[in-house]
Protein backbone atom coordinates (compact mmCIF):
# COMPACT_ATOMS: atom_id res chain seq x y z
CA UNK A 1 0.00 0.00 0.00
CA UNK A 2 2.51 2.55 1.10
CA UNK A 3 4.51 0.94 -1.78
CA UNK A 4 1.96 2.61 -4.50
CA UNK A 5 1.41 5.39 -2.75
CA UNK A 6 4.87 6.14 -2.70
CA UNK A 7 5.55 5.52 -6.36
CA UNK A 8 2.51 7.33 -7.99
CA UNK A 9 4.31 10.84 -5.90
CA UNK A 10 7.88 9.93 -7.44
CA UNK A 11 5.71 10.94 -10.66
CA UNK A 12 2.67 13.24 -10.79
CA UNK A 13 0.37 13.06 -13.05
CA UNK A 14 -0.04 16.45 -15.64
CA UNK A 15 -3.15 18.46 -14.69
CA UNK A 16 -4.52 18.25 -17.96
CA UNK A 17 -4.21 14.58 -18.22
CA UNK A 18 -5.79 14.56 -14.56
CA UNK A 19 -8.84 16.98 -15.78
CA UNK A 20 -9.62 14.84 -18.90
CA UNK A 21 -9.46 11.46 -17.04
CA UNK A 22 -11.41 12.65 -14.30
CA UNK A 23 -13.97 14.72 -16.54
CA UNK A 24 -14.20 11.78 -19.17
CA UNK A 25 -14.84 9.12 -16.34
CA UNK A 26 -17.74 11.31 -14.87
CA UNK A 27 -18.78 11.51 -18.26
CA UNK A 28 -19.02 7.93 -18.64
CA UNK A 29 -21.07 7.42 -15.24
CA UNK A 30 -23.78 9.92 -16.24
CA UNK A 31 -24.18 7.67 -19.58
CA UNK A 32 -24.57 4.97 -17.77
CA UNK A 33 -27.23 6.24 -15.20
CA UNK A 34 -29.14 7.42 -17.95
CA UNK A 35 -28.52 4.46 -20.37
CA UNK A 36 -32.05 1.56 -20.01
CA UNK A 37 -31.30 -1.27 -18.04
CA UNK A 38 -29.53 -3.93 -20.05
CA UNK A 39 -29.98 -7.65 -19.77
CA UNK A 40 -27.30 -9.76 -18.73
CA UNK A 41 -26.92 -12.89 -20.49
CA UNK A 42 -28.06 -15.96 -19.45
CA UNK A 43 -30.17 -14.67 -16.45
CA UNK A 44 -31.70 -12.02 -19.11
CA UNK A 45 -32.61 -9.97 -15.80
CA UNK A 46 -31.99 -6.08 -16.76
CA UNK A 47 -29.52 -4.48 -14.79
CA UNK A 48 -28.83 -0.75 -14.56
CA UNK A 49 -25.34 0.32 -15.48
CA UNK A 50 -24.86 3.11 -12.66
CA UNK A 51 -23.01 1.44 -9.89
CA UNK A 52 -21.01 -0.57 -12.62
CA UNK A 53 -19.68 2.42 -14.33
CA UNK A 54 -18.91 3.87 -10.59
CA UNK A 55 -16.79 0.77 -9.84
CA UNK A 56 -15.25 0.61 -13.50
CA UNK A 57 -14.03 4.17 -12.63
CA UNK A 58 -12.23 3.12 -9.48
CA UNK A 59 -10.77 -0.17 -10.64
CA UNK A 60 -9.20 1.82 -13.90
CA UNK A 61 -8.23 5.02 -12.46
CA UNK A 62 -6.78 3.91 -8.94
CA UNK A 63 -8.30 5.62 -5.53
CA UNK A 64 -7.34 9.30 -6.17
CA UNK A 65 -7.97 9.86 -9.54
CA UNK A 66 -11.41 7.28 -9.46
CA UNK A 67 -12.43 9.34 -6.38
CA UNK A 68 -12.21 12.36 -7.40
CA UNK A 69 -14.31 12.05 -10.99
CA UNK A 70 -16.99 9.91 -8.93
CA UNK A 71 -16.60 13.29 -6.87
CA UNK A 72 -16.92 15.36 -9.81
CA UNK A 73 -20.55 13.70 -10.98
CA UNK A 74 -22.04 14.00 -7.55
CA UNK A 75 -21.39 17.51 -7.57
CA UNK A 76 -22.41 18.38 -10.76
CA UNK A 77 -25.59 16.57 -10.16
CA UNK A 78 -26.09 17.71 -6.87
CA UNK A 79 -25.77 21.37 -8.78
CA UNK A 80 -29.27 20.44 -10.46
CA UNK A 81 -27.91 19.01 -13.89
CA UNK A 82 -29.01 15.99 -14.83
CA UNK A 83 -27.06 13.72 -14.90
CA UNK A 84 -28.32 11.03 -11.78
CA UNK A 85 -30.84 8.19 -12.76
CA UNK A 86 -34.14 8.77 -13.56
CA UNK A 87 -32.95 12.31 -14.88
CA UNK A 88 -33.35 13.54 -10.93
CA UNK A 89 -31.10 16.41 -10.59
CA UNK A 90 -30.22 18.75 -7.68
CA UNK A 91 -30.32 19.03 -3.90
CA UNK A 92 -33.39 17.05 -3.93
CA UNK A 93 -32.10 13.79 -4.17
CA UNK A 94 -30.62 14.20 -0.71
CA UNK A 95 -33.99 13.56 0.70
CA UNK A 96 -35.00 10.87 -1.49
CA UNK A 97 -33.75 7.07 -0.92
CA UNK A 98 -30.98 7.09 -3.59
CA UNK A 99 -29.00 9.64 -1.08
CA UNK A 100 -27.27 7.44 0.71
CA UNK A 101 -25.81 5.02 -2.16
CA UNK A 102 -24.98 8.38 -4.24
CA UNK A 103 -22.72 9.76 -1.30
CA UNK A 104 -20.91 6.46 -0.86
CA UNK A 105 -19.99 6.48 -4.18
CA UNK A 106 -17.04 8.40 -4.10
CA UNK A 107 -15.65 6.28 -1.11
CA UNK A 108 -16.64 3.52 -2.92
CA UNK A 109 -14.53 4.12 -5.86
CA UNK A 110 -11.85 5.31 -4.30
CA UNK A 111 -11.65 2.07 -1.98
CA UNK A 112 -11.85 -0.41 -5.10
CA UNK A 113 -9.38 1.69 -7.00
CA UNK A 114 -6.68 1.32 -3.66
CA UNK A 115 -7.28 -2.02 -3.19
CA UNK A 116 -7.09 -3.24 -6.74
CA UNK A 117 -4.01 -0.71 -7.58
CA UNK A 118 -2.25 -3.11 -5.19
CA UNK A 119 -3.81 -6.40 -6.45
CA UNK A 120 -2.88 -5.53 -10.21
CA UNK A 121 0.63 -4.13 -9.65
CA UNK A 122 1.62 -7.32 -7.95
CA UNK A 123 -0.69 -9.26 -10.60
CA UNK A 124 1.59 -7.28 -13.36
CA UNK A 125 4.95 -8.53 -11.71
CA UNK A 126 3.61 -11.63 -11.44
CA UNK A 127 2.28 -11.93 -14.91
CA UNK A 128 5.93 -10.86 -15.84
CA UNK A 129 7.71 -13.67 -14.11
CA UNK A 130 5.45 -15.93 -15.90
CA UNK A 131 3.29 -16.61 -18.75
CA UNK A 132 2.95 -12.91 -19.40
CA UNK A 133 -0.76 -12.35 -18.31
CA UNK A 134 -2.36 -12.06 -15.79
CA UNK A 135 -4.35 -15.17 -14.98
CA UNK A 136 -8.05 -16.00 -13.36
CA UNK A 137 -7.04 -15.72 -10.01
CA UNK A 138 -5.74 -12.46 -10.07
CA UNK A 139 -8.82 -11.05 -11.91
CA UNK A 140 -10.89 -12.66 -8.87
CA UNK A 141 -9.01 -10.50 -6.51
CA UNK A 142 -9.93 -7.68 -8.72
CA UNK A 143 -13.60 -8.59 -7.93
CA UNK A 144 -12.97 -8.89 -4.08
CA UNK A 145 -11.60 -5.49 -3.99
CA UNK A 146 -15.19 -4.26 -5.48
CA UNK A 147 -17.15 -6.27 -3.72
CA UNK A 148 -15.45 -5.18 -0.51
CA UNK A 149 -15.94 -1.87 -1.56
CA UNK A 150 -19.41 -2.30 -1.90
CA UNK A 151 -19.83 -3.44 0.81
CA UNK A 152 -17.59 -1.60 3.33
CA UNK A 153 -19.28 2.05 1.46
CA UNK A 154 -22.12 1.38 -0.89
CA UNK A 155 -24.63 -0.76 1.23
CA UNK A 156 -24.01 0.60 4.69
CA UNK A 157 -24.17 4.09 3.96
CA UNK A 158 -27.17 3.28 1.50
CA UNK A 159 -29.54 1.45 4.33
CA UNK A 160 -28.24 4.57 6.59
CA UNK A 161 -29.36 6.41 4.09
CA UNK A 162 -33.21 5.10 3.78
CA UNK A 163 -33.44 4.48 7.10
CA UNK A 164 -32.94 8.86 7.85
CA UNK A 165 -34.51 9.57 4.02
CA UNK A 166 -37.65 7.24 4.60
CA UNK A 167 -37.82 6.86 8.37
CA UNK A 168 -37.24 2.92 7.95
CA UNK A 169 -36.61 0.83 10.28
CA UNK A 170 -33.22 -1.21 10.21
CA UNK A 171 -35.18 -4.46 9.20
CA UNK A 172 -37.05 -2.80 6.42
CA UNK A 173 -33.82 -0.81 5.05
CA UNK A 174 -31.75 -4.03 5.12
CA UNK A 175 -34.63 -5.98 3.07
CA UNK A 176 -34.99 -3.22 1.06
CA UNK A 177 -31.19 -3.26 -0.15
CA UNK A 178 -30.61 -6.80 -0.12
CA UNK A 179 -32.71 -6.86 -3.10
CA UNK A 180 -29.51 -5.21 -4.95
CA UNK A 181 -27.17 -7.92 -3.73
CA UNK A 182 -27.50 -10.36 -6.33
CA UNK A 183 -27.62 -7.36 -8.79
CA UNK A 184 -24.62 -6.02 -7.33
CA UNK A 185 -22.34 -9.19 -7.60
CA UNK A 186 -22.94 -9.38 -11.21
CA UNK A 187 -22.03 -5.92 -11.66
CA UNK A 188 -18.72 -6.23 -10.19
CA UNK A 189 -18.39 -9.12 -11.96
CA UNK A 190 -18.76 -7.28 -15.33
CA UNK A 191 -16.80 -4.47 -14.43
CA UNK A 192 -13.86 -6.71 -13.46
CA UNK A 193 -14.04 -8.00 -17.09
CA UNK A 194 -14.61 -5.22 -18.43
CA UNK A 195 -11.36 -3.72 -16.57
CA UNK A 196 -9.70 -6.72 -17.78
CA UNK A 197 -10.51 -6.23 -21.42
CA UNK A 198 -9.28 -2.11 -20.98
CA UNK A 199 -6.18 -3.50 -19.08
CA UNK A 200 -5.42 -5.80 -21.97
CA UNK A 201 -5.51 -2.97 -24.29
CA UNK A 202 -3.57 -0.27 -22.49
CA UNK A 203 -1.81 -2.60 -19.89
CA UNK A 204 0.17 0.32 -18.20
CA UNK A 205 -3.48 1.41 -16.93
CA UNK A 206 -2.47 -1.47 -14.60
CA UNK A 207 0.30 0.72 -13.04
CA UNK A 208 -2.07 3.58 -13.11
CA UNK A 209 -0.18 5.15 -15.96
CA UNK A 210 -2.40 7.19 -18.05
CA UNK B 1 -26.85 21.80 -22.63
CA UNK B 2 -29.56 20.52 -24.10
CA UNK B 3 -29.55 18.01 -21.49
CA UNK B 4 -31.35 20.71 -19.28
CA UNK B 5 -34.89 21.66 -19.26
CA UNK B 6 -35.00 25.28 -18.90
CA UNK B 7 -38.00 27.39 -18.72
CA UNK B 8 -36.50 31.01 -19.47
CA UNK B 9 -38.62 33.51 -17.70
CA UNK B 10 -38.62 37.05 -15.96
CA UNK B 11 -40.35 36.55 -12.44
CA UNK B 12 -39.01 37.12 -9.03
CA UNK B 13 -38.03 33.55 -8.80
CA UNK B 14 -35.85 33.17 -12.28
CA UNK B 15 -34.28 36.54 -11.47
CA UNK B 16 -32.92 35.94 -7.37
CA UNK B 17 -29.53 35.13 -7.13
CA UNK B 18 -28.46 31.49 -7.82
CA UNK B 19 -26.98 31.42 -4.25
CA UNK B 20 -30.29 32.46 -3.07
CA UNK B 21 -31.89 29.77 -4.51
CA UNK B 22 -29.09 27.23 -3.57
CA UNK B 23 -29.65 28.20 0.43
CA UNK B 24 -33.82 28.39 0.10
CA UNK B 25 -33.66 24.64 -1.51
CA UNK B 26 -31.02 23.21 1.18
CA UNK B 27 -33.46 24.79 3.86
CA UNK B 28 -36.27 23.27 2.76
CA UNK B 29 -34.53 20.14 1.96
CA UNK B 30 -32.94 19.70 5.17
CA UNK B 31 -36.64 20.55 6.67
CA UNK B 32 -38.11 18.16 4.52
CA UNK B 33 -35.23 15.47 5.70
CA UNK B 34 -35.28 16.17 9.74
CA UNK B 35 -38.65 17.15 10.74
CA UNK B 36 -41.64 14.95 9.24
CA UNK B 37 -44.32 16.35 10.89
CA UNK B 38 -47.46 16.29 8.53
CA UNK B 39 -47.94 19.81 9.31
CA UNK B 40 -44.93 21.10 8.65
CA UNK B 41 -44.60 18.74 5.49
CA UNK B 42 -47.46 19.95 4.13
CA UNK B 43 -46.77 23.62 5.12
CA UNK B 44 -43.60 23.36 3.12
CA UNK B 45 -44.90 21.46 0.18
CA UNK B 46 -47.57 24.41 0.00
CA UNK B 47 -44.76 27.09 0.19
CA UNK B 48 -43.01 24.96 -3.56
CA UNK B 49 -46.15 24.96 -5.15
CA UNK B 50 -46.85 29.08 -3.81
CA UNK B 51 -42.68 29.32 -5.39
CA UNK B 52 -43.87 27.78 -8.65
CA UNK B 53 -46.96 30.15 -9.04
CA UNK B 54 -44.50 33.00 -8.41
CA UNK B 55 -41.94 31.60 -10.95
CA UNK B 56 -45.44 30.87 -13.08
CA UNK B 57 -44.72 27.44 -13.99
CA UNK B 58 -47.56 26.30 -11.58
CA UNK B 59 -48.06 22.88 -14.92
CA UNK B 60 -44.39 21.75 -14.12
CA UNK B 61 -45.66 20.91 -10.39
CA UNK B 62 -46.21 17.85 -11.08
CA UNK B 63 -43.07 17.17 -13.37
CA UNK B 64 -41.12 15.02 -10.64
CA UNK B 65 -44.31 12.97 -9.72
CA UNK B 66 -44.79 11.73 -13.84
CA UNK B 67 -40.90 11.52 -13.94
CA UNK B 68 -40.08 9.80 -11.06
CA UNK B 69 -43.14 8.12 -9.58
CA UNK B 70 -41.26 4.68 -9.52
CA UNK B 71 -38.94 6.19 -6.72
CA UNK B 72 -41.64 8.20 -5.14
CA UNK B 73 -43.55 5.09 -5.21
CA UNK B 74 -40.57 3.02 -3.61
CA UNK B 75 -40.67 5.26 -0.99
CA UNK B 76 -44.78 5.20 0.08
CA UNK B 77 -43.98 1.19 -0.01
CA UNK B 78 -40.96 1.21 1.89
CA UNK B 79 -42.47 3.38 4.87
CA UNK B 80 -45.63 1.43 4.81
CA UNK B 81 -43.75 -1.90 5.28
CA UNK B 82 -41.53 -0.45 7.49
CA UNK B 83 -44.74 0.85 9.62
CA UNK B 84 -46.83 -3.00 9.25
CA UNK B 85 -43.74 -5.26 9.70
CA UNK B 86 -41.63 -2.67 11.89
CA UNK B 87 -40.54 -3.25 15.83
CA UNK B 88 -43.87 -1.57 16.82
CA UNK B 89 -46.17 -2.80 14.59
CA UNK B 90 -49.51 -0.80 13.06
CA UNK B 91 -52.54 -1.29 11.49
CA UNK B 92 -52.20 -1.07 7.93
CA UNK B 93 -54.75 2.17 7.97
CA UNK B 94 -52.46 3.51 10.48
CA UNK B 95 -49.24 2.71 8.57
CA UNK B 96 -50.55 4.85 5.81
CA UNK B 97 -50.21 8.01 7.36
CA UNK B 98 -46.76 8.00 8.13
CA UNK B 99 -46.09 6.12 4.24
CA UNK B 100 -47.82 9.47 2.86
CA UNK B 101 -45.71 12.27 5.23
CA UNK B 102 -43.18 10.13 3.79
CA UNK B 103 -44.05 10.13 -0.25
CA UNK B 104 -44.95 14.52 0.31
CA UNK B 105 -41.52 15.15 1.24
CA UNK B 106 -39.33 13.61 -0.84
CA UNK B 107 -41.99 14.86 -3.63
CA UNK B 108 -40.90 18.12 -2.01
CA UNK B 109 -37.82 17.81 -2.47
CA UNK B 110 -37.87 17.07 -5.94
CA UNK B 111 -39.79 19.37 -6.91
CA UNK B 112 -38.41 22.24 -4.94
CA UNK B 113 -34.86 20.84 -6.50
CA UNK B 114 -36.38 20.98 -10.26
CA UNK B 115 -37.87 24.48 -9.31
CA UNK B 116 -34.23 25.62 -9.24
CA UNK B 117 -32.77 23.84 -12.24
CA UNK B 118 -35.82 25.07 -14.43
CA UNK B 119 -35.54 28.80 -14.04
CA UNK B 120 -31.91 28.70 -14.11
CA UNK B 121 -29.92 28.45 -17.33
CA UNK B 122 -27.50 26.09 -18.20
CA UNK B 123 -24.62 28.80 -17.73
CA UNK B 124 -25.68 30.48 -14.94
CA UNK B 125 -25.40 26.82 -12.96
CA UNK B 126 -21.95 26.33 -14.46
CA UNK B 127 -20.61 29.76 -13.16
CA UNK B 128 -22.52 28.97 -9.74
CA UNK B 129 -20.01 25.47 -9.49
CA UNK B 130 -17.11 27.17 -10.74
CA UNK B 131 -17.44 29.96 -7.91
CA UNK B 132 -18.36 26.99 -5.53
CA UNK B 133 -15.13 25.23 -6.43
CA UNK B 134 -13.07 28.72 -5.55
CA UNK B 135 -14.76 28.33 -1.66
CA UNK B 136 -12.42 25.21 -1.53
CA UNK B 137 -8.90 26.93 -2.73
CA UNK B 138 -7.79 26.67 0.90
CA UNK B 139 -8.62 22.84 1.78
CA UNK B 140 -6.08 22.28 -1.62
CA UNK B 141 -8.67 22.42 -4.84
CA UNK B 142 -7.21 24.04 -7.40
CA UNK B 143 -10.87 25.83 -8.81
CA UNK B 144 -9.56 26.61 -12.72
CA UNK B 145 -8.95 22.60 -13.08
CA UNK B 146 -12.48 21.54 -11.19
CA UNK B 147 -14.34 23.61 -13.66
CA UNK B 148 -12.25 22.59 -16.85
CA UNK B 149 -13.17 18.77 -15.60
CA UNK B 150 -16.61 19.84 -15.05
CA UNK B 151 -16.75 21.37 -19.14
CA UNK B 152 -15.34 18.20 -19.92
CA UNK B 153 -17.88 15.99 -18.30
CA UNK B 154 -20.36 17.78 -19.87
CA UNK B 155 -19.07 17.93 -23.04
CA UNK B 156 -17.74 13.87 -23.37
CA UNK B 157 -21.60 12.92 -22.12
CA UNK B 158 -22.70 13.13 -25.83
CA UNK B 159 -19.47 11.31 -27.24
CA UNK B 160 -19.79 8.61 -24.85
CA UNK B 161 -23.28 7.93 -25.49
CA UNK B 162 -22.68 8.49 -29.43
CA UNK B 163 -19.74 5.75 -28.85
CA UNK B 164 -22.76 3.42 -26.89
CA UNK B 165 -24.99 3.70 -29.89
CA UNK B 166 -22.22 3.05 -32.59
CA UNK B 167 -21.40 -0.14 -30.75
CA UNK B 168 -24.67 -1.45 -29.77
CA UNK B 169 -25.09 -0.96 -33.86
CA UNK B 170 -21.80 -2.87 -34.17
CA UNK B 171 -22.75 -5.65 -32.55
CA UNK B 172 -26.46 -5.89 -34.31
CA UNK B 173 -25.11 -6.07 -37.44
CA UNK B 174 -23.10 -8.67 -36.75
CA UNK B 175 -25.83 -10.42 -35.32
CA UNK B 176 -24.37 -10.57 -31.46
CA UNK B 177 -26.55 -10.14 -28.47
CA UNK B 178 -25.51 -6.88 -26.80
CA UNK B 179 -24.42 -7.91 -23.57
CA UNK B 180 -22.96 -5.30 -21.42
CA UNK B 181 -19.82 -6.66 -21.09
CA UNK B 182 -19.26 -7.11 -25.34
CA UNK B 183 -20.73 -3.62 -25.06
CA UNK B 184 -19.35 -1.95 -22.73
CA UNK B 185 -15.48 -3.48 -23.07
CA UNK B 186 -14.87 -1.76 -26.99
CA UNK B 187 -16.79 1.53 -25.39
CA UNK B 188 -14.13 1.84 -22.69
CA UNK B 189 -11.21 1.15 -24.33
CA UNK B 190 -12.48 4.57 -26.80
CA UNK B 191 -13.14 6.16 -23.52
CA UNK B 192 -9.56 5.84 -22.53
CA UNK B 193 -8.40 6.54 -25.87
CA UNK B 194 -10.08 9.61 -25.73
CA UNK B 195 -9.62 11.14 -22.57
CA UNK B 196 -5.96 10.52 -23.42
CA UNK B 197 -6.94 12.50 -26.66
CA UNK B 198 -8.62 15.22 -24.31
CA UNK B 199 -5.39 15.43 -21.86
CA UNK B 200 -3.19 16.25 -24.89
CA UNK B 201 -5.51 18.65 -26.40
CA UNK B 202 -5.47 20.79 -22.98
CA UNK B 203 -2.38 20.18 -22.22
CA UNK B 204 -1.42 21.75 -25.70
CA UNK B 205 -4.26 24.71 -25.30
CA UNK B 206 -2.33 25.66 -21.79
CA UNK B 207 -5.20 24.37 -19.65
CA UNK B 208 -6.31 24.48 -17.26
CA UNK B 209 -4.59 28.01 -16.64
CA UNK B 210 -1.85 28.45 -13.79
CA UNK B 211 -3.96 29.77 -10.62
CA UNK B 212 -3.46 32.92 -9.48
CA UNK B 213 -1.83 31.71 -5.91
CA UNK B 214 1.21 29.47 -5.33
CA UNK B 215 -0.01 26.21 -4.71
CA UNK B 216 2.83 24.45 -2.31
CA UNK B 217 0.92 21.38 -3.28
CA UNK B 218 3.01 18.57 -5.86
CA UNK B 219 -0.19 18.17 -7.40
CA UNK B 220 -0.30 21.09 -9.33
CA UNK B 221 2.53 20.59 -11.91
CA UNK B 222 1.99 23.20 -15.01
CA UNK B 223 6.01 22.38 -15.52
CA UNK B 224 4.77 19.47 -17.11
CA UNK B 225 1.60 19.80 -18.63
CA UNK B 226 2.10 22.93 -20.32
Amino acid sequence: MSQAVQSAQRKPLAVPTQVALAGVFAALIAVCSMLPPIPVGGFGVPITLQTFAVMLTGLILGARLGFLSVLLYLVVGLAGLPVFSGFNAGIGVLAGPSAGYLLAFPLAAGLAGALSTVVLRRGQAAAARGTGRMGFGWWALVWLCAMVASFVFIHPMGIAGMMLALDLDLATALGADMVFWPGDVIKNVLATLVAATVIRAFPALALRRF
Amino acid sequence: MNLLDHRPGTSPVHRAPLGVKYAVLLVLTVVLVAWRQPVVVGVVLTGVFGLYLLARLPGEFLAPWRRGWPLLAFAGVARFASGVFGPVPLSPLDALGPALVVLAAVFGALAAARLLVITTGGTELLDGLAHFFGAFRRFGVNPEAAALAVNVMLRTIPWVGAAVRAHAEALASRGLRRGPVRLMGPVLVATVGHARATGEALAARGLPAAPDTEDPAPRADYTRGA
